[in-house]
């Protein structure tokens, strides 16, 4: 991979994580994240149109995590679903944020509180694809 | 030239469950042998996860992450480095009506088979499941003491409860495997509601596993680290290799490893192996008075087409896709998760349905949760923040229907000798309105629209190509395991099930084939 796609990568870890955690990405998980795309072919071999997709979200910065269920297919996922997913699954692994995913309690009300911030994200995410034209 | 009296081909379930019963020197058993080149080197894995090293959980390569552009590419328990051992031999592809590929699969060649991913529920047929089913020629109470004894020499892990009668079977002997928060408030209000004839409609208890909740038959207990997405090694679960490596230890069997079946000849007097070492390429020859292919359905039944040069020739071909359907109790949501736990934690059935279903009751808690994450209809922002409070009150359910053969269900040879799986036919899911209402009743929820049908080939419990009959035409099985025109030839493995009930066949395996055993060991030739 070239310098620039390097770079384009870094910025792509750094925005999807924040969209997922809302912190500043671990640099571990920044090598990782490139490292995943240059052993898995079928990250470097995307739909142009989903690869802009993804330009224009972390260009603009707007919320991967809100527009990307309405992205998502069966079968063959979105671009935007699979990376994404890799840096949810390099989050868990890396045990970065077990705190969060797999220790604490979260009582009933919080579940629900968070369920419905889900949902607004979910209308909020069809408002950003229909307003930028994100397919 | 070797010389045996009898050569059992494969490793897996049915090898060992025939070479059990024909302990001696003159029986050879011979498989292709591979072996994990990696084992996961956690006890369970939480620890995995506490490390913080991705790589040692997700592999060097990251094998874990086959899946992350196309759900469902890889089986969820095939894909760690210590698994990718399971399913390296010949290739071949399960294909729907259209032609369209949805699986690319391989027989296995490893020391045990596909035991080695297996979710260990052992479970005896009933006459009533054969019944069922339908065409098997003989009732399964001549299995009992095939049974009995594998039981015994497996060690079974459950109890005595209301799921017995549909289980069959011997009285477990060790202690259920412990359940997590919602299958635990499943069973208890399962448990207190009989008096409201809830039992008429759902039969729920404790499943049947070959894993051992307590020391016995010189093997450990089980860890219950949650690593059976990562390794078949785990102390206390029961695998094939185990009894393999019985009998090499007692010196009770010749094993010749790291070999290939390619083809075998068969006159008045033997039968004339044709191996391949597979290290070194070199050909052997074997000769023995009885040979017996255990290879696994899919192998042995191209052996069989290629041993008749019969390219294009169908034959009928079963699996078991399951149906899976997330079942939530609200008042189990946000409970504490169990530090250690098996992912089988209930077993069911719906006596009032006249169909003899099997459902399997699933805590996907102790897997990776990203697995999860893109099943959920919600960003996965909130996924990630609400996952552990879901999975509290989660249960998956495996829904198991018999499988008969189906004129649009079946294998063959291409032109290259290639293993072609046609698989059009498949009836839907019947079990899932019933299944809800009697869920409905216990507190347990979920619609039917989150229900998936795995894809044919997901099963794994593959079937009859070669069915055993009472006057087997071509392509068909003796009684005794002989091929229709052999004296000398028998099959052993799942070819020979003429149906498969809905209950996993893996006992039935290894029952089925040690009977066949005892066959060759009394046929006076």
């Amino acid at each position: 991979m070239d310098h620039n796609t390097r770079a384009d990568l870094k910025s792509e870890a750094e925005h999807l994580y924040f969209c997922l955690f809302r912190d500043s990405v671990p640099p571990g998980l920044v090598a990782h994240y490139l490292n995943v795309h240059e052993f898995l072919a079928e990250l470097r071999d995307l739909p142009s149109e989903q690869l802009g997709t993804i330009r224009i979200i972390v260009s603009k910065e707007l919320d991967a995590s809100a527009v990307e269920p309405w992205l998502r297919c069966k079968g063959r996922r979105h671009a935007l679903s699979s990376k994404l997913l890799l840096v949810v699954y390099l989050v868990e692994c890396g045990g970065g944020y077990n705190e969060v995913l797999r220790k604490g309690r979260l009582g009933r009300g919080r579940m629900v509180f968070a369920m419905s911030c889900g949902l607004v994200g979910l209308l909020r995410g069809f408002y950003l694809k229909v307003r930028h034209g994100l397919v | 030239m070797d010389w045996f009296d009898r050569v059992i081909v494969g490793s897996g379930p049915a090898g060992v469950g025939a070479a059990r019963r024909m302990q001696s020197r003159g029986t050879c058993l011979i498989d292709a042998g591979d072996m994990p080149k990696d084992e996961f080197p956690f006890p369970s894995l939480r620890e995995a996860l506490n490390t913080g090293d991705a790589k040692a959980v997700l592999g060097q390569n990251w094998e874990m992450l086959a899946n992350l552009s196309e759900a469902g590419r890889l089986h969820l328990k095939l894909r760690a480095t210590a698994l990718r051992f399971v399913m390296q031999g010949e290739p071949f592809n399960v294909c729907d009506a259209y032609d369209q590929v949805l699986l690319h699969g391989a027989g296995s060649h490893a020391v045990g088979g596909m035991s080695n991913v297996w979710g260990a529920q052992l479970l005896r047929y009933t006459d009533d499941d054969l019944a069922d089913a339908g065409d098997w020629p003989f009732r399964a109470s001549i299995l009992d003491e095939y049974y009995s004894d594998l039981e015994g020499h497996i060690g079974i892990s459950g109890q005595i409860d209301d799921m017995h009668g549909f289980l069959g079977g011997l009285s477990p002997t060790m202690p259920p495997a412990p359940i997590g928060p919602a299958a635990k408030c499943l069973y208890a209000r399962y448990l207190s509601n009989r008096s409201n004839r809830i039992s008429q409609r759902l039969l729920l208890g404790r499943p049947r596993l070959a894993l051992a909740t307590a020391p016995g038959n010189g093997r450990p207990a089980h860890s219950f680290g949650e690593t059976e997405f990562f390794t078949s090694g785990q102390q206390g679960l029961y695998t094939a290799r185990l009894t393999l490596e019985e009998l090499k230890a007692g010196g009770n069997i010749t094993y010749l490893e790291r070999h290939q079946l390619l083809s075998w000849r068969e006159s008045s007097e033997y039968v004339e192996l044709d191996l391949r070492e597979i290290d070194s390429g070199q050909r052997r020859i074997v000769r023995t008075r009885h040979l017996l292919l255990g290879c696994g359905t899919v192998q042995t039944a191209r052996l069989v087409l290629q041993h008749y040069n019969e390219c294009g020739r169908m034959l009928p071909f079963i699996d078991h896709p399951p149906a899976l359907l997330p079942i939530f109790m609200p008042s189990m949501l946000g409970s504490e998760l169990p530090e250690r736990s098996y992912p089988i934690q209930l077993v069911g059935t719906l006596p009032s349905s006249g169909r003899r279903d099997m459902i399997s009751f699933y805590y996907p808690g102790g897997m990776l949760w990203s697995d999860l994450v893109p099943d959920v209809p919600l960003p996965m922002n909130a996924t990630i923040r609400i996952m552990r409070a879901l999975l509290g009150g989660m249960l998956v359910a495996q829904i198991w229907q018999t499988s008969r053969p189906s004129l649009g269900n079946s294998l063959r040879l291409d032109g290259a000798g290639s293993v072609m799986i046609s698989y059009s036919e498949r009836s839907s899911c019947t079990a899932i309105p019933e299944l809800l209402r009697a869920l409905r009743s216990l507190g347990a929820y979920s619609v039917a629209r989150l229900a998936s049908l795995s894809p044919p080939g997901w099963g794994f419990h593959y079937a009859g190509c070669l069915p055993m009959r009472h006057a087997p035409r071509a392509y068909e099985t003796h009684v005794d395991g002989r091929l229709w025109d052999s004296k000398r030839v028998r099959v052993i493995d799942g070819c020979v099930m003429p149906s498969l009930p809905a209950k996993n066949h893996s006992l039935t395996l290894m029952a089925n084939s040690a009977r066949i055993a005892d066959e060759v060991m009394r046929c006076g030739y």
